[in-house]
């Protein structure tokens, strides 16, 4: 086995030397302990002598060279052992410290295991997965049974499932919108899932930044009336989600790849803690985030929030996809709303025109993958009993899409504020729910 | 401002924290042995004693105990006591001192004192100092809350960490180590502060986190080079400090990167490593693991004299190559 020649410190405060003259020519034989190269320190010049005994090969300083301490400068192999000029890197890293590692770094090294290719089909019980192939799979809905695992001992890898992803979709898969886009699977470092979603900054002020996350149909714009009530000691950061507002449509179109999203343009936009605030869908998505634990959120403000329970108005949701006209659109948009005099003619054009037929289309898979049957298909109860931060939700009592009885038997750290209107209470009452934020804004640990 | 930052070693970016620091604080003065007229073991307190005067910066009897002790009794009484050990394993002989009285005073006493004491530990293998002077035992003390532990590795951070240890109000301990007293690196001539609880990404990637702590660092960033070339793209942190922990910094990392490897001097088990691994795998970064997490530390055995030995006892670049390359390919 090829032995390396390293550059040896021959003095107790040596960083590196000044390599002087090879004394065997590359090719050459040497025998152990015969003097091999000079070098030359601060101090003295010596002659440092041969590791092993055989060929020199792989001479890597010339002559004069100044070379670090610990640094290789050439191989010695066996007489007759093949060598490759490019290989040689890779005995710096594998075949001496194999050797060298052990003893040192492991006193009971594990026997080193055979990477055997994985058995058949492993049963669920024996199933070897990372944490990430594992969410990758629960979000995908991948029976990760049915997955080969590249791995050792057939450990299945998040990469291992972009195979599966692009055979067949999984049910809650839709295929990808546009050709360019990735399998719908996220390739968690290079993943710029965020980086087509439209944002947008307001105001100024040191405090943590407000986040608004708009609900279903609807995109960053509605906040206005909110913000224009909130001063300014903290930025505030609207997101248009997939396919709403100036965003574009982006696979997968699933609950995870919204939470996936914004999670992105958080990190982005260098966001690492905000106070967070979601309306409806993006009550949701804003739960997903808390549920996701990576943006550290430091209070929550939640306005008639999806995910709370099973029903949603879905002749609403469909009638909402499906107008194509201001005669068809208004009705619906009507029920969003206790007081019919908001939804103004230019409410209903201005909603209107901010759709093209690829987002519509987006947001009725959208639907289908969300609240398929008028039912909300997503859960996150179970996230309000383990919410660290201040958290709160507002509700109209009037909601006539998603009905306020989902904020009953909320965990007592959660405030509850009932309000005397319909689904939209940023809309309808904006100083008072201006206010609400404000209030959860100086809640939040700085 | 745009003229280059000159250079300096990292003893002399210490030494300069140090006058700085004299200079504008009356209260600050230096203790420990040798550290006056032959200038410190390693040449760290250097001329001083011609600038300061013996009275501030005072060679102490080779007895460590009692040392300390006068340095915490001097904290206490509001000066603002710099002291140096010769090699950071003799602090065995002032742990009561350290452990029993700085570390506890301000808890036991209700808040009415504090102890603005800095302690210096030379540490670390690689001079070929054997076995009771190469040690690294920061871990030890990163497990006493009372304490701050800093552990610089450029001597930017030396001086910067050095400044904010000596204005911080409690016990802070500065592990500083031996092979990097003579490296240099850009140090600003004015007295700037490095914040102690932050780590530092000293290089950017996607495929791996390397969490590493003093002369490690710089080892992970020369494997880190070789990886580049096999379009292995590492992340590379510097710890910079032990208590308190940059826990943000380091979930963060790992929640982009997806894979972790500790690379630190102290013995593998029980050290620095099983700390950040336990810490990530409580973390939200658990969910984004996709390898095991990986440590490389010191070998299970007080440091040898043999050079070759003592080379082996602890990380070397190609240790951390091969480590790497497995967590990244999926061999481990």
């Amino acid at each position: 086995m090829a032995v390396e020649i390293i550059f040896p410190r021959v003095d107790m405060d040596m960083a590196s030397g000044r390599f002087s003259r090879w004394l065997v020519e590359e090719g050459g034989a040497v025998g152990k302990g015969d003097p091999l190269f000079e070098i030359e320190t601060d101090k003295a010049a010596m002659e440092i002598d041969a590791p092993a005994s055989g060929i020199l090969r792989g001479i890597r300083v010339a002559e004069g060279e100044e070379v670090k301490v610990g640094e290789a400068v050439g191989w010695i192999v066996a007489e007759g052992e093949a060598w490759q000029e490019r290989v040689a890197p890779a005995p710096i890293a594998e075949a001496p410290i194999a050797a060298a590692e052990m003893p040192a770094a492991a006193p009971a090294p594990v026997a080193p295991v055979a990477p055997s290719a994985p058995a058949a089909a492993p049963a669920a019980a024996m199933l070897r997965a990372t944490p990430l192939a594992r969410r990758e799979a629960r979000r995908l809905n991948i029976d990760l049974g049915q997955v080969s695992g590249s791995g050792p001992r057939g450990r299945i890898v998040s990469e291992d499932l972009r195979a599966v992803a692009s055979v067949p979709a999984p049910p809650r898969i839709e295929p990808s919108m546009e050709p360019s886009v990735e399998p719908s699977i996220e390739a968690p470092p290079k993943r710029p899932a965020g980086a087509r979603l439209h944002r947008q900054w307001s105001g100024a002020g040191d405090g943590v930044p407000l986040v608004f996350l708009h609900g279903f149909g609807a995109d960053g714009t509605g906040w206005r009336p909110v913000w224009r009530g909130l001063d300014s000691t903290h930025r505030l950061l609207a997101i248009d989600l997939p396919g709403h507002g100036r965003s574009k449509p982006q696979a997968p179109i699933c609950f995870d790849g919204l939470v996936d999203a914004v999670q992105s343009v958080l990190d982005e936009e260098g966001v690492r803690r905000c106070v967070l605030v979601g309306h409806s869908l993006g009550g949701a998505v804003a739960l997903g985030l808390a549920d996701a634990g990576v943006v550290d959120i430091r209070a929550l403000c939640l306005l008639a929030p999806a995910g709370l329970g099973p029903e949603i108005d879905g002749a609403f949701l469909s009638g909402l996809v499906r107008a194509t006209r201001a005669e068809s659109l208004a009705p619906w948009l009507l029920r969003l709303v206790a007081d019919p005099a908001l939804v103004t003619p230019g409410f209903v054009r201005a909603t209107l025109q901010a759709s093209d037929a690829e987002s519509a289309d987006y947001r009725r898979r959208l639907i289908d993958s969300v609240f398929p049957d008028g039912t909300q298909a997503i859960s996150l109860r179970h996230v309000l009993p383990q919410l660290a931060m201040p958290a709160r939700i507002v509700w109209g009592t009037r909601d006539a899409i998603i009905p306020a009885s989902h904020a009953a038997h909320l965990p007592g750290r959660i405030g509850l504020h009932r309000l005397d209107v319909g689904h939209m209470p940023h809309l309808e009452a904006p100083r008072l729910v201006a206010g609400l934020i404000a209030e959860a804004a100086r809640s939040a640990v700085p | 401002m745009d003229r280059p930052v000159r250079e300096l070693s990292y003893a002399q970016a210490l030494q300069e924290a140090m006058a700085q620091a004299m200079e504008a604080d009356e209260r600050v003065f230096l203790m420990g042995e040798d550290i006056g007229v032959y200038g410190g073991a390693f040449q760290v307190t250097g001329d001083l004693v011609e600038r300061f005067g013996e009275a501030r910066v005072i060679d102490t009897p080779i007895a460590e105990l009692g040392a300390a002790g006068v340095a915490v009794g001097a904290a206490l009484c509001g000066q603002r006591p710099v002291f140096e050990f010769q090699f950071s394993d003799f602090a065995t002989l002032a742990m009561e001192q350290i452990v029993n009285q700085a570390a506890k005073m301000r808890y036991m006493l209700g808040g009415a004192v504090s102890v603005p004491l800095v302690m210096r530990f030379p540490a670390g293998s690689g001079t070929g100092a054997a076995a009771q002077h190469s040690q690294s035992l920061e871990a030890w003390f990163a497990h006493v809350p009372g304490l701050k532990v800093v552990q610089p590795s450029t001597p930017h951070d030396a001086k910067g960490l050095l400044l904010s240890a000596i204005d911080d109000p409690d016990p802070v301990m500065i592990f500083e180590h031996k092979l990097l007293y003579k490296m240099k690196g850009p140090v600003p001539e004015e007295a700037y502060r490095v914040p102690i609880g932050k780590a530092d990404i000293r290089r950017k990637g996607r495929d791996l986190t390397i969490v590493a702590t003093a002369i490690m660092v710089h080892r992970a960033l020369d494997a880190a080079a070789i990886l580049a070339e096999e379009g292995i793209d590492v992340e590379v942190i510097d710890l910079r400090c032990l208590r308190p922990l940059d826990r943000d910094t380091l979930v963060e990392s790992v929640s982009r990167t997806t894979r972790l490897l500790c690379v630190y001097e102290g013995v593998r088990t029980l050290g620095i490593g099983a700390e950040i691994s336990a810490m990530i795998a409580e973390s939200e970064a658990f969910d984004r693991l996709d390898a095991p997490i990986g440590r490389l530390g010191g070998a299970e055995c007080p440091l040898p004299y043999n050079p070759e030995m003592e080379k082996a006892a602890v990380p070397q670049i190609p240790d951390i190559v091969a480590m790497a390359r497995r967590l990244v390919r999926g061999t481990v």
